[in-house]
């Protein structure tokens, strides 16, 4: 488990007019998906690099798990037990996919079949088969497949918390959807702490627990994707998201967010996935001509309910 | 030609105090340029600075340097090695900052957010990298050095040189034809090595 706290936490750089980051005070909690979302300059990526400590705030406290990185924690040490995603991948071209994966089990000196064992785990865990992806080099692969090694890398010391700075940003929208996907299923496994960086509202909207909105260094609004499109703090939150346009709001809420809870003995008939928006439960409602949609699981399994009314009421 | 045949152990000789006078130089330099290049490395001024006295020191004239580095040196195999660094200097420090600066930004980013301290990020990530830049100056330092270390034969350094100098002073053609020839053909063998070893490191570079 790996909470966050950030407790007014100021970030002024030299020859620039306004700090980067003014008094941001937010909560993680363990296991939740947090999206930083905003747009260019207002401080999302400062934040995350404050977390591993690339960069060193001019005031205030980060905690982990309640103690503060800067008292006595060692920057290496806690590098180490964070997972680190970048845009650019930032993947060792010289090492091949099963070298770059290995870094920090090596950093800390696990055995080596151990770290083998890892790498084919991790490889398949982000769906590239080991045997055909083991010993490739980076550029030998697609830039998709270059990012979920950049995923699997980060994974691969284990740490309970994992920093995503804007990781599918220069992938093209198909690739990106699908790796989207993928993260979700991950973590739904693993249940890291994320902090996921990205100016897309549409990936925040679909993968984050919570989302937290900065705009030139303030923390505007930090709610689940639900709150922040049916109650926007403001006028900039209402324009980021697209708060006033419905049909795209259904289009970004995933029904296992708002379905009722299941009660026994609801008859299964039509069923629909829990990662798919309220858009394609509504469509599915009117096709099916049915006035409920059971929601399940990868297993078939029944989690809850789906109806006209939980959809308006979910919106506007 | 003649000569070359009919004196083999002499050309032999010569041939190896040569080789040992611009491979010892190209190692020395390189020892220097590696941590001098990685030090100014991103500090604007400094690299200004430094490479503008290398490149000043680079114009002065071979046999100018080597009488200035006499005093302090003597006459002997030193002052012509330590003129040799330093012509080697500008090549391979220029070369090594090339190297640092091609190096994708993200990747020392990645390196550094990943929990490699300094030393790591240099050994696994950095020297590897540029590698293939540095071996690129080490050629060019090689047939520099080659090249200069036959005036070293004045200085008492040895080397093909001597051939030179001696087929002037007696007026021996073949001897001047021997040496030049030799100099040369040993300056293409270091070339073409250097360049083999630079394309078998060409790893696929994203």
């Amino acid at each position: 488990m790996s909470t966050i706290r950030f407790k007014k936490v100021v970030k002024e750089f030299t020859g620039m007019v306004r700090p980067a980051l003014n008094r941001i005070d937010l909560s993680v909690d363990s296991g939740q998906f947090i999206v930083l979302l905003g747009p260019s300059g207002c401080g999302k990526t400062t934040m995350v690099k404050l977390v591993n400590r690339l960069h060193e705030p001019t005031s205030g406290d980060i905690l982990i798990d309640d103690q503060s990185i800067y008292n006595g924690m060692d920057v290496i040490h806690l590098r180490r037990k964070i997972g680190y995603v970048i845009q650019q991948t930032g993947l060792f071209p010289h090492m091949t996919v099963e070298e770059n994966i290995s870094i920090v089990p090596n950093l800390m000196k696990w055995p080596e079949e151990k770290t083998k064992r890892r790498v084919d785990e991790l490889l398949d865990m982000v769906a590239l088969p080991p045997y055909e992806f083991r010993d490739r080099y980076p550029a030998q692969m697609s830039g998709g497949q270059q990012q979920r090694v950049g995923v699997a890398r980060a994974l691969a010391g284990d740490p309970d918390l994992i920093l995503m700075d804007e990781p599918f940003g220069a992938i093209d929208a198909i690739t990106r959807t699908d790796l989207q996907d993928s993260l979700l299923k991950l973590q739904r496994r693993l249940r890291k702490t994320i902090l996921f960086v990205t100016h897309d509202v549409d990936e925040a909207l679909r993968l984050a627990d919570k989302i937290a909105i900065l705009r030139e260094g303030l923390l505007v609004q930090y709610g689940t994707p639900l709150q922040i499109l049916t109650q926007p703090n403001d006028d900039f939150v209402s324009k980021l998201v697209g708060a006033d346009d419905i049909v795209r709001q259904l289009g970004q809420i995933r029904v296992e967010t708002v379905m009722e809870p299941l009660i026994d003995g609801a008859p299964v008939k039509q069923t629909i996935y829990r990662d798919e928006s309220l858009r394609v439960a509504l469509s599915d409602l009117v096709k099916s001509k049915q006035d409920l949609l059971t929601v399940v699981d990868s297993g078939k399994q029944p989690l809850g309910t789906i109806t006209y009314d939980i959809i308006r009421n979910s919106v506007g | 030609m003649s000569y070359i045949f009919n004196n083999p152990d002499i050309i032999l000789k010569l041939l190896w105090e040569h080789i040992v006078l611009a491979i010892g130089a190209l190692l020395i330099a390189t020892v220097i340029a590696i941590p001098l290049g990685y030090y100014i490395h991103g500090k604007q001024k400094l690299t200004t600075v430094v490479l503008g006295i290398l490149g000043t020191l680079y114009t002065i004239p071979s046999l100018v340097l080597m009488i200035l580095l006499l005093p302090i040196f003597g006459l002997n195999a030193t002052t012509v090695v330590v003129a040799l660094v330093i012509y080697c200097q500008i090549i391979l420090v220029r070369n090594v900052i090339a190297g640092l600066d091609a190096i994708e930004p993200g990747i020392m980013e990645a390196a550094q957010g990943m929990g490699m301290t300094r030393a790591q990020q240099f050994i696994q990530i950095q020297l590897p990298l540029i590698l293939p830049v540095l071996i690129a100056g080490m050629r060019l330092s090689v047939v520099v050095a080659t090249a200069i270390a036959t005036v070293g034969a004045m200085f008492g350094a040895g080397g093909l040189g001597t051939l030179l100098f001696n087929g002037i002073s007696q007026g021996r053609f073949d001897k001047i034809i021997s040496g030049s020839l030799t100099v040369s053909l040993l300056a293409i063998v270091f070339n073409l090595s250097l360049q083999f070893l630079e394309k078998r490191l060409g790893k696929p570079v994203s």
